[in-house]
């Protein structure tokens, strides 16, 4: 009897025990977590995650209903109505915007005031003048020393395949004249007579070369290659140098 | 033809203040109904937006042309709503927000509802959300109100706050949950009454 008074009472009582929290599984966990790119337009959500969603979703009571209540809330949210002026704001406003401007300035003030900005106005295009001249000078030396640069490898170029050439012109004489002195001494000098002729055979011969129009062609072949690689090299230095800013 | 943005601010900037007074017509009831949305009291609202336009006014000049006016606009309309949310929990003012988080139901400053019996289901729904949606904090509320009641894209919206996208979605994503647990069954009614 009193067991049951006491069940009664407790019957009565708000019950403010912890509900259990339902257990979803964990398909459930990431529908709702995808749930709101479904009733978002920009989520970018794919055709294929949005079906599997909408499958979950059809199948499991839970899911749908917090798919209900989330859809209702944007709706409900973008069906708020705008609220109406209760009055127009722009007349106060300009009140307060003309209590806000200085006292009408004298006419002797607002022509000084003018002249001090025409004076700044002057300045600053001087300035900016002088900037842009500046600035085109640089960009001309910019151009001009790779193109200077480059010239002067190919006279280097030039000039050392010429003084190669002369080299071995004058070795050439050199090494004729000591045959020709050394012919009156038969014996003693026979070496000396051997390595002059040997010497004569070895720089005339890249002499002959050198002065022949195929190899003179081949050295301008190979001016251009140097050159061109040399551009090459130039231009790769001026992309780095604008990729870095 | 309707005379651009743009043209309208150079015009002001030039001295001519029946321009301004266009803008001002052209934009007030979206910077109002922002306002409203955010602080939740047509005063308040009102106060904001005056302030917004004179702010707006005195700041004119370093208005970029190519930009939009309305966005502008929102970014300092949105940032006078925080300071004066902010000032307001500062002076002790009992917020919406701390009224929530004592666990109590925010009390109804609006002057056009009236008795609850009265309203259609839909309406009192409606209601509970304006409610709702003024307890949110502050960055999650802006999130939502320019999102779903203004219309305006993720990316609108991080340009007015300043803020990554990313965190733009963070915040309508909690926003949105704090609203729905607030809610509960109210949203199993839809809008259409179904």
């Amino acid at each position: 009897m009193e067991n049951r008074h006491e069940h009664e009472r407790h019957s009565n009582l708000p019950q403010y025990s912890h509900e259990a929290k339902p257990v979803f599984s964990e398909q459930c966990l990431k529908t709702r977590e995808k749930m709101e790119d479904l009733l978002e337009p920009e989520s970018g959500i794919s055709q294929q995650v949005a079906i599997g969603l909408n499958a979950h979703i059809a199948a499991c009571s839970s899911c749908a209903q917090e798919y209900r209540r989330m859809r209702n809330l944007i709706l409900h949210l973008e069906q708020l109505p705008l609220v109406e002026l209760p009055t127009d704001y722009s007349i106060p406003v300009s009140r307060k915007l003309r209590e806000m401007q200085p006292a009408a300035e004298t006419e002797k003030e607002s022509q000084a005031k003018l002249v001090k900005a025409a004076r700044r106005a002057e300045v600053i295009q001087s300035q900016q003048q002088s900037k842009q001249n500046l600035e085109s000078v640089v960009q001309a030396t910019k151009k001009i020393v790779p193109l200077l640069f480059l010239c002067f490898m190919a006279l280097c170029m030039a000039a050392g395949r010429q003084y190669i050439l002369l080299s071995l012109k004058q070795g050439t004489a050199a090494s004729a004249n000591v045959t020709s002195s050394m012919q009156s001494i038969p014996i003693a000098g026979l070496g000396t007579w051997l390595i002059a002729h040997i010497s004569i055979l070895l720089l005339h011969a890249p002499e002959e070369l050198l002065s022949t129009p195929t190899v003179m062609f081949g050295g301008l072949i190979l001016d251009i290659i140097l050159f061109s690689a040399a551009v090459f090299w130039v231009l790769r230095y001026k992309s780095i140098n604008n990729s870095l800013g | 033809m309707e005379i651009t943005d743009s043209d309208l601010v150079r015009q002001t900037l030039s001295g001519q203040t029946t321009s301004y007074d266009c803008l001002m017509k052209r934009y007030q009831k979206q910077v109002y109904n922002l306002a409203y949305r955010m602080l939740g009291n047509f005063e308040d609202a009102g106060d904001l937006t005056q302030d917004t336009f004179i702010r707006a006014y005195s700041a004119l000049a370093s208005f970029r042309q190519d930009a939009s006016f309305i966005t502008w606009l929102y970014k300092i309309a949105s940032n006078l709503c925080i300071d004066h949310i902010r000032s307001r929990r500062s002076r002790g003012a009992l917020s919406l927000d701390k009224e929530i988080e004592e666990g109590r139901e925010p009390s109804s400053g609006t002057p056009r509802s009236s008795e609850p019996e009265a309203l259609s289901l839909v309406h009192a729904t409606q209601e509970a959300v304006q409610k709702a949606v003024t307890t949110l904090p502050e960055d999650y509320r802006l999130a939502v109100v320019m999102r779903h009641l203004h219309g305006m894209s993720v990316e609108e919206i991080a340009n007015v706050l300043d803020k990554p996208q990313g965190t733009v979605k963070t915040h309508l994503f909690r926003g949105r949950a704090l609203l729905k647990d607030r809610l509960g069954a109210l949203l199993d009614i839809s809008p259409d009454g179904k």
